[in-house]
């Protein structure tokens, strides 16, 4: 491929084209490349500034593949799209033909709503005075109105199976040259006044070549000769002209239309209109003059724009298949005709889809600049209806692989924008395994802005079973909310990401700090805790020793007591909270009326000497006396000799008191 | 086509060596010959929002982590140092710790694959790589080198991606669900190899030889399910290859992307790993894509793209003459549609040879 056929995308950078430095440019996250100015450095380069430095700014370019969907009004699109191709994926490969040519003009009316929208917008102000924005409006304008254009035809031809075209087409091309008709209309408004417009004659003949007969007739009937007996032969020429019905009988109609073809003819020759050259000019064109036809095609904008009026006089029940024969005498004729004018691509594309060229029109297709946004939905759509099922396996081209291709980078590219990954997701969802994965790359890259959409991001992993993306999102947002000090959401965040490492380091950081300020913090969050407290030992430990404090904040001394004495013996204390635990157990042993009994007491006096005073002498060794008392302390005692000190005493004070209580009491 | 979205400017004394973006393409690191590191936000052209010292050479590359571990960069030096920074606003930002046990300049970092924790692949120009993983804790940090990886020096370093079991699909991946964990380097001895943990410890499991000169840049594709994986390298033979393998990457086979017109200095994937982007002393940027016949295509998105740094002398302004040619042929409401009207070779999904048959 020689480079000259390709595009290129210049930077400009002062710094890139100075010595010997070039550019370089890396993907970044987020469908980005982020360029700058690069000079190869080899391993014996010397460390000194180097020869261009400070020659020019250093810079870094974001740049990003180009796309119309930046405008809000265009982002739109995406999204109904979206709608609609969530039905067509329900509607499923079996629906009736009447559902998908449904679709297919939910499609279309997207995209002409749109049109009217990107018209609107385009006139505003705030666009016409900003040049980037304008052109990309203008841009947008001619991509869509192509699409449209082109996949009317396409339903007309392929999705609604018409037996006969000609009414379809006449349609088609009404609706892509309304100037003809916004005219018309002016001119049958003013009545008889219009018979002297300047332009009277020539939209009236336009309207014959785009075979707008109703039109022509309410013309004339207005104009000011219209008693005179030319007028009112031609009149009837135009009523009489026999129009195809779904259930005619085609021989009969053919017949009938034969009939008045010949009459209109020998009418023609009698010279009946020959006192009204224009009108005259008219009926010849009625009856497929070809030097009428050729002198209208000098005229016309683009081949096929009077294609559809002339199969109307000549060939009115054209079928699909004779259309091919037709579009491509009548092209050939055009380009005789006409050889000064080159075909444009949408011109091209109207041509393949008439002469049954699909796969050529699918290529060119693929070639608009919407970011393939019409030719994935248009293949989504050719799939879904079968209708084309033939024609692709006869050449070889593997449709559901080409469906799911497109509609996988489709997926891709949106769901990896800014701003419009939700869509993406379901174009993803529809491409299996591959799919999945994207998805599951992607999901856990959108910066979560808020809990809201934490939740949202979450909920749409745990449809997809995407267990890991859930368990990720967690974790960032437990690591940020303790980063940013609110525990109580790091806490809830570390428990649903079911990480035991992480629920333990908050739980741990929690007591830890309880221990240095005697301040319990996530109350709240604890109070409420329930059945999540077995995400991690630790947390079952500080939910307990929670609860201990609630008890005794109430007063409720006797199932504080309880219940410390249980944490004390259930071996899943850290070993760096004991001193906080004996703190806590000492007002209750030296309370005047026990509150421990005396087989606790000598429980804790067990857990002291053969928990803690291994933990002591384990400390002792590994970090030497002075250490120890850092590492095993609370903000009431600062050495844990004294507390072991105070706690065998109290122990021993009410032992004395419990057995002299117990034992006399019962 | 391509379009700009942001120019920042750096304000760095001199080249920049690498740009990163962070996991959310929200902040964006750069490195330079200066010594300095700096923070950007990625969507606004303002100024820089920190500047991280630490380093008394030029710094190569940078690498942020994975947001589960709070923000975290590394940066590697000339000076020999891998510096590993942390911070808790985007303006404040602090050492968390630094590695200086390379005995030469350090070429590449690459963050592991966040499954495995937090822990840093380092590639020297003393020949050995070492991963450092932090124990997150205790914040300590284990280091265990590979030595004589590449002779001469290894130039860069990437991880595999870790691969999600799913039983769903595929009984047999309990084998590569064990975390087994890979790296790829490329050197300064034309090889390309892969290297596996096992038993704590970093063995060679593949050799990969194709190139003919000092191999500059290895990329791990990120793995969207299929059962195979990609690296693309880049060497100053002037050859990109990517290498593709069976599903339990015991067999390579190399396929040459492309021989450009200079050495090729880097590959990097795009996030879903579906398209490459080359850059080379040839002084452009290129995209590349694998088309279903498994043949790379240069990308022609809608009407190309290529990012060239100066002016092409053949054609000027070739975007801008498009346009107005666009604008003359579809005045009033003559439709067509836009781009160039040559029938370009490529297209991303049907290639030419589907349609000449």
């Amino acid at each position: 491929m020689s480079d000259s056929s390709v595009p290129v995308f210049e930077l400009g950078d002062p710094l890139s084209t100075l010595g010997t430095n070039t550019v370089t440019g890396v993907f970044v996250p987020g469908n980005k490349i982020a360029l700058s100015a690069y000079r190869h450095v080899k391993h014996n380069s010397r460390d000194e500034p180097t020869e261009t430095a400070g020659e020019a700014p250093v810079l870094i370019y974001m740049t990003q593949e180009t796309t119309l969907f930046d405008e809000p009004v265009l982002r739109s699109i995406l999204a109904e799209a979206n709608a609609t191709f969530v039905t067509l994926q329900q509607l499923g490969l079996e629906a009736s033909r009447a559902k998908y040519v449904n679709i297919s003009r939910a499609y279309r009316s997207i995209v002409r709503a749109s049109l009217e929208k990107l018209h609107l917008a385009k006139m505003s102000p705030e666009v016409q005075t900003d040049e980037k924005r304008l052109q990309r409006f203008t841009d947008a304008i001619i991509v869509f109105y192509a699409a449209e254009c082109l996949w009317h035809l396409f339903e007309i031809l392929y999705v609604q199976n018409n037996q006969m075209v000609v009414r379809q087409l006449l349609e088609w091309a009404r609706f892509h040259s309304p100037q003809t008709e916004d005219r018309a209309t002016d001119l049958v408004l003013m009545e008889e006044e219009a018979s002297e417009a300047d332009d009277y004659w020539s939209i009236l003949k336009s309207l014959i070549l785009l075979g707008q007969v109703d039109f022509v007739r309410a013309m004339l009937s207005q104009n000011r000769k219209a008693g005179q007996p030319a007028f009112r032969a031609a009149e009837l020429i135009l009523k009489s002209m026999p129009v195809y019905q779904e259930g005619y009988a085609l021989q009969k109609f053919n017949s009938q239309w034969e009939h008045w073809h010949v009459d209109t003819q020998r009418k023609i020759t009698a010279n009946v209109f020959a006192t009204e050259p224009e009108l005259e000019q008219l009926l010849k064109l009625v009856a497929g003059d070809n030097k009428e036809w050729d002198a209208g095609i000098m005229e016309s904008q683009d081949w096929y724009e009077y294609l559809p009026g002339y199969l109307l006089f000549t060939k009115p029940t054209c079928k699909p298949y004779e259309l091919r024969i037709a579009a491509s005498n009548w092209l050939n004729r055009w380009t005789l005709l006409r050889p000064d004018k080159q075909l444009t691509n949408m011109s091209r594309m109207v041509t393949q889809l008439m002469e049954h060229d699909i796969k050529l029109f699918i290529f060119e297709a693929q070639k608009l600049n919407d970011t393939h946004w019409f030719s994935t939905h248009l293949i989504d759509l050719i799939y879904h209806s079968g209708q084309l099922k033939s024609y692709f396996d006869q050449h070889n081209i593997d449709l559901p692989a080409l469906r799911h291709s497109m509609i996988y980078e489709y997926g891709s590219y949106l769901m990896g924008s800014h701003n419009l990954w939700q869509l993406g997701i379901d174009y993803l969802d529809c491409c299996k395994q591959e799919g999945k994965a994207t998805i599951e790359l992607l999901l856990p890259r959108i910066p979560i802005r808020s809990e809201r959409l934490a939740t949202k991001l979450i909920s749409l992993a745990r449809q997809r079973g995407l267990v890991s993306v859930e368990e990720e999102i967690c974790k960032v947002l437990a690591k940020r909310s303790y980063d940013n000090q609110r525990y109580s959401n790091a806490l809830e965040w570390a428990i649903r990401s079911k990480d035991v490492r992480l629920v333990t380091a908050i739980a741990d950081h929690i007591l830890k700090h309880c221990s240095e300020t005697g301040k319990l913090l996530c109350g709240d969050t604890l109070t409420y805790i329930g059945g999540r407290m077995f995400a991690s030992p630790r947390l079952v430990f500080l939910t307990k020793y929670h609860e201990f404090h609630q008890f005794y904040h109430n007063r409720d001394f006797l199932v504080a007591s309880e219940l410390l004495v249980n944490l004390l013996e259930s071996k899943i204390t850290p070993n760096y909270f004991w001193p906080s635990l004996i703190m806590d157990a000492l007002p209750l042993l030296e309370s005047r009326d026990p509150k421990i009994f005396a087989k606790e007491t000598i429980t804790i006096l067990h857990q002291i000497e053969t928990a803690l005073v291994p933990i002591i002498e384990q400390n002792k060794e590994k970090h030497g006396h002075d250490h120890t008392a850092a590492l095993l302390k609370d903000y009431r005692a600062e050495n844990i000799a004294d507390i072991m000190n105070f706690m065998r005493l109290a122990c021993a004070r009410n032992l004395a008191r419990a057995l002299i209580f117990e034992n006399t009491v019962k | 086509m391509v379009s700009l979205l942001q120019e920042i400017d750096t304000e760095h004394e001199d080249m920049v060596h690498h740009a990163a973006l962070d996991f959310y393409g929200l902040l964006l690191a750069t490195c330079s010959s200066d010594g300095s590191v700096r923070i950007f936000h990625s969507r606004k052209n303002n100024k820089a929002l920190a500047e991280l010292k630490g380093h008394q050479g030029p710094v190569w590359q940078v690498a942020w982590a994975h947001p589960k571990f709070g923000n975290i960069l590394a940066s590697c030096s000339y000076d020999r140092k891998v510096i590993v920074w942390k911070s808790t606003t985007p303006r404040d930002w602090t050492k968390l710790y630094e590695y200086s046990n390379h005995d030469s300049s350090v070429n590449s970092v690459d963050f592991g694959p966040s499954e495995y924790g937090l822990v840093l692949a380092c590639a020297s120009s003393d020949g050995s790589i070492s991963v450092l993983t932090c124990n997150t804790d205790y914040g300590v940090w284990d280091a265990k080198k590979i030595p004589n990886a590449h002779t001469i020096g290894v130039n860069a370093i990437s991880w595999c991606p870790a691969q999600a079991p799913d039983p769903a699909f595929d009984q047999r991946v309990t084998t590569r669900s064990t975390a087994v964990k890979r790296l790829v380097s490329g050197g300064c001895d034309n090889l390309v190899k892969i290297w596996r943990e096992e038993n704590d410890r970093w063995v060679e499991e593949q050799r990969l030889e194709a190139h003919s000169d000092w191999v500059r840049d290895v990329a791990w594709a990120p793995s969207i399910g299929l059962h195979r994986s990609q690296i693309a390298t880049a060497s100053q033979d002037r050859h990109v290859i990517v290498w593709s393998s069976n599903a339990d990457l015991t067999q390579w086979t190399s396929s040459v992307l492309h021989t450009f017109d200079d050495a090729v200095w880097s590959v990097s994937w795009s996030t879903t790993g579906n398209i490459l982007a080359v850059t080379g002393g040839d002084n452009n940027v290129t995209l590349w894509k694998e088309n279903t016949e498994g043949q790379w295509i240069r990308i022609n998105y809608e009407s190309g793209t290529a990012i060239q740094s100066k002016q092409s002398s053949h054609h000027p302004h070739s975007h801008s003459q498009q346009q107005t040619q666009q604008q003359q042929s579809h005045q009033q409401q003559a439709p067509s549609h836009p781009g160039p009207s040559s029938d370009s070779e490529h297209s991303s999904n049907l290639s030419n040879s589907q349609l000449s048959n």
